[in-house]
């Protein structure tokens, strides 16, 4: 081991390498630890089909399902276990265990002849308490058996990932298995008004510096993926590039365009164009040469191909040059969490430069307004640190809504875009300002645009008829007034929110350092324990010592 | 009539502990069987194929065959009331 500790070996879970610094700590092991349900089997496998991938051989010792129920249970992930050495520890109809004087040498055996049989570097324990549990035994056999299970596992210089099942299991209940790995990864479930949400923690990762946050885990179509918090700190790169919307007067309003890894929000009614504007920006992005990602809450991608074609933007062309991926997700088919895990999931796959999400007020639907801010807050997170462009757009209800849960998810982004439909004149007319442009310049002006099939256009600025210009002129002052009002409430806002922020990270910091601190003291009484035993041992054999030399002939001839 | 048929997987069969073990196994089956049994002992240290082909995970273990249900017995014996209960 060097300074910069073991090296990693990939774990086959997207986003999973990150948390742990590139993956699991190499020839050494892991446990994984949850409830049944939470994934423990599948965390497990996609390390050993990941090494399959690479051409390395595993090893897979099931203490739980036959092979033929596990091959069966990821065929729909499209997984194939044909490389992998299964040993099948299921459990047999009548066993029993009668007393504690046993050990688990044969498996030992087994693993030893099988790992030599493949060359395999990578070995998976799957249910190990399960024979703990099964045959009775006691907390002292189960912790002596574990621990030459390690040790032995460590000589033979593979990478062990262990799964035990979290509660009273003789491994568990007194963290003993924790205390032994070097690397713990916990896997919890949660049911929150009929969706189920995954996370995945890294509770202990020995000789690395990890975050103890609580990731989104999903189960998805090829396999499971870990959507990373971003890092403790938020050191991001700045560039002042300015990405063009595609509407050059909106583009020059901001000073340019919009800098290179903002958050952009489009807030405005139903029928004001707000997804038009997503959509221009993507096609912009395109236009460059770049990757766009589109989700939408609303509608499926066909529908929206057909709608901004009515807007002159040609999305099919792009989606068919590869450069524009829509994505039509429904809002309340899964908890937020794990909308969050499936739009990283996208985001790493496709590695798109800017990512529009339609509209984000959907989310209303599945969660209170602090949740959505927190998970958008994580995602903001993830697209700065990769230099990713992010807009989302708002549908704004009734108006008393914009200054409450708008403002509370307009809070984390640096620009704010507001739309509205002006009435003046007797005219029924779209307008537009910027509430704000973080760090930026920009026109405190409303601009009246348009859609058409030539897309959004922004007309000259009115010096019309009397009436016209005065009833923009009011409307202007009022515009002023309430973006004053506005910015006041979103400074208050923005510092709650910090706070809250920062508590929690010092919360997160105690509860590490109590960890550390447990983990510290189990090591001590094991430490202990593990003397007392030898001093008992040693007491013992001297006793045996002393008897066979009054009963054997001299020179005995086995081995205590 | 064919006699009761048991198999002994022992790792190491030459160890005190399990010379012992197979001791105290064979002094309960004589006194549960008089008219005898069949009993195979195996060591799988030098048989790991056997071990393989059992699905044996610890040892020592005692399997029956015959009579049917087949049964599987794990440990050294030494609580010979508690086998007694199983086998009868």
């Amino acid at each position: 081991m060097n300074a910069a500790g073991p090296d990693r070996i990939s774990t086959g879970v997207d986003g999973l390498d990150e948390i742990l610094g590139g993956g699991y700590p190499h020839a050494r092991n892991a446990l994984v630890v949850g409830q049944a349900g939470t994934g423990k089997t599948l965390l497990s496998l996609a390390f050993l089909v990941e090494g399959g991938r690479h051409g390395e051989r595993g090893v897979l010792v099931s203490f739980d399902e036959t092979p033929t129920d596990l091959t069966d249970n990821v065929r729909s992930l499209g997984w194939d276990l044909g490389g992998i050495r299964i040993i099948d520890a299921s459990p047999p109809p009548e066993e029993h265990a009668v007393g504690d004087q046993f050990d688990l040498a044969p498996l030992l055996l087994r693993l030893e002849h099988a790992i030599q049989a493949s060359g395999a570097r990578r070995v998976v324990l799957d249910a190990v308490d399960n024979f703990f549990s099964r045959l009775n035994v006691g907390e002292a056999l189960a912790r002596r058996e574990t621990r030459r299970l390690l040790r032995w596992l460590k000589e033979r210089g593979v990478t062990a990932l262990l799964t035990v099942e979290s509660g009273d299991g003789q491994l568990t209940r007194s963290g003993i298995a924790e205390y032994l790995c070097d690397t713990v990864i916990v896997l919890s479930l949660e049911v929150r008004e009929h969706s189920a949400t995954r996370h995945l923690r890294v509770a202990k990762l020995r000789g690395g510096r990890h975050s103890a946050n609580n990731h989104p885990f999903l189960i998805g179509i090829d396999g499971p993926v870990v959507a990373p918090l971003s890092s403790l700190d938020l050191n991001y790169d700045v560039t002042d590039r300015l990405l063009g919307i595609g509407v050059a007067e909106l583009d020059r309003m901001l000073g340019g365009g919009l800098l290179q890894g903002c958050t952009t929000l489009i807030s405005g009614p139903a029928g004001s164009g707000k997804s038009t504007f997503g959509a221009s920006f993507a096609c912009a992005a395109c236009d460059r040469g770049e990757r766009a990602l589109l989700l939408s809450f609303e509608e499926s991608p066909e529908q929206i191909i057909r709608n901004m074609a009515s807007a002159g933007l040609d999305l099919a062309a792009w989606r068919t040059a590869g450069l524009l991926e829509i994505v039509g997700s429904r809002p309340t088919k899964q908890g937020l969490e794990n909308h969050l895990a499936e739009i990283t999931g996208h985001v790493r796959r496709f590695d798109p430069a800017v990512v529009v999400l339609d509209p984000i007020s959907c989310f209303t639907l599945i969660g209170n307004r602090d949740q959505i801010t927190a998970m958008l807050i994580r995602l903001i997170d993830l697209l700065k640190s990769r230099q990713k462009t992010l807009l989302m757009t708002y549908l704004i209800r009734h108006q008393d809504e914009e200054e409450a849960t708008a403002l509370s998810v307009s809070s984390v982004a640096d620009v704010w875009l507001v739309l509205r439909n002006v009435e003046s004149g007797g005219e029924f007319n779209h307008g537009l300002y910027v509430v704000k442009n973080r760090g930026r310049k920009h026109s405190n002006q409303i601009r009246e645009y348009r859609i058409s099939d030539d897309g959004i256009q922004l007309p000259p600025v009115y010096v019309g008829p009397e009436g016209v210009l005065t009833g923009t002129a009011r409307v202007a002052l009022e515009a002023r007034e309430r973006n004053q009002r506005l910015a006041r409430q979103q400074a208050i806002e923005v510092r709650k929110q910090r706070l809250a922020v920062r508590q929690e990270r010092l919360q997160r910091e105690i509860d590490r350092l109590r960890a550390e601190f447990q983990e510290e003291q189990l090591g001590l009484q094991e430490e202990l324990r593990q003397l007392e035993e030898q001093e008992q041992q040693n007491h013992r054999d001297q006793q045996a010592m002393r008897s066979r030399r009054q009963g054997d002939p001299p020179g005995g001839n086995e081995n205590p | 009539m064919s006699r009761p048929r048991f198999s002994l997987y022992l790792c190491g069969a030459a160890l005190p502990r399990n010379r012992q073990a197979r001791k105290r196994l064979e002094t309960l089956l004589e006194s549960l069987y008089p008219e005898g049994v069949e009993l195979r002992v195996v060591d799988i240290q030098s048989d790991p194929e056997a071990a393989e082909s059992a699905g044996i995970l610890a040892a020592p273990t005692l399997i029956r065959q015959w009579p049917e249900p087949v049964l599987r017995i794990i440990g050294d014996f030494s609580d010979a009331d508690g086998v007694r209960n199983l086998l009868e």
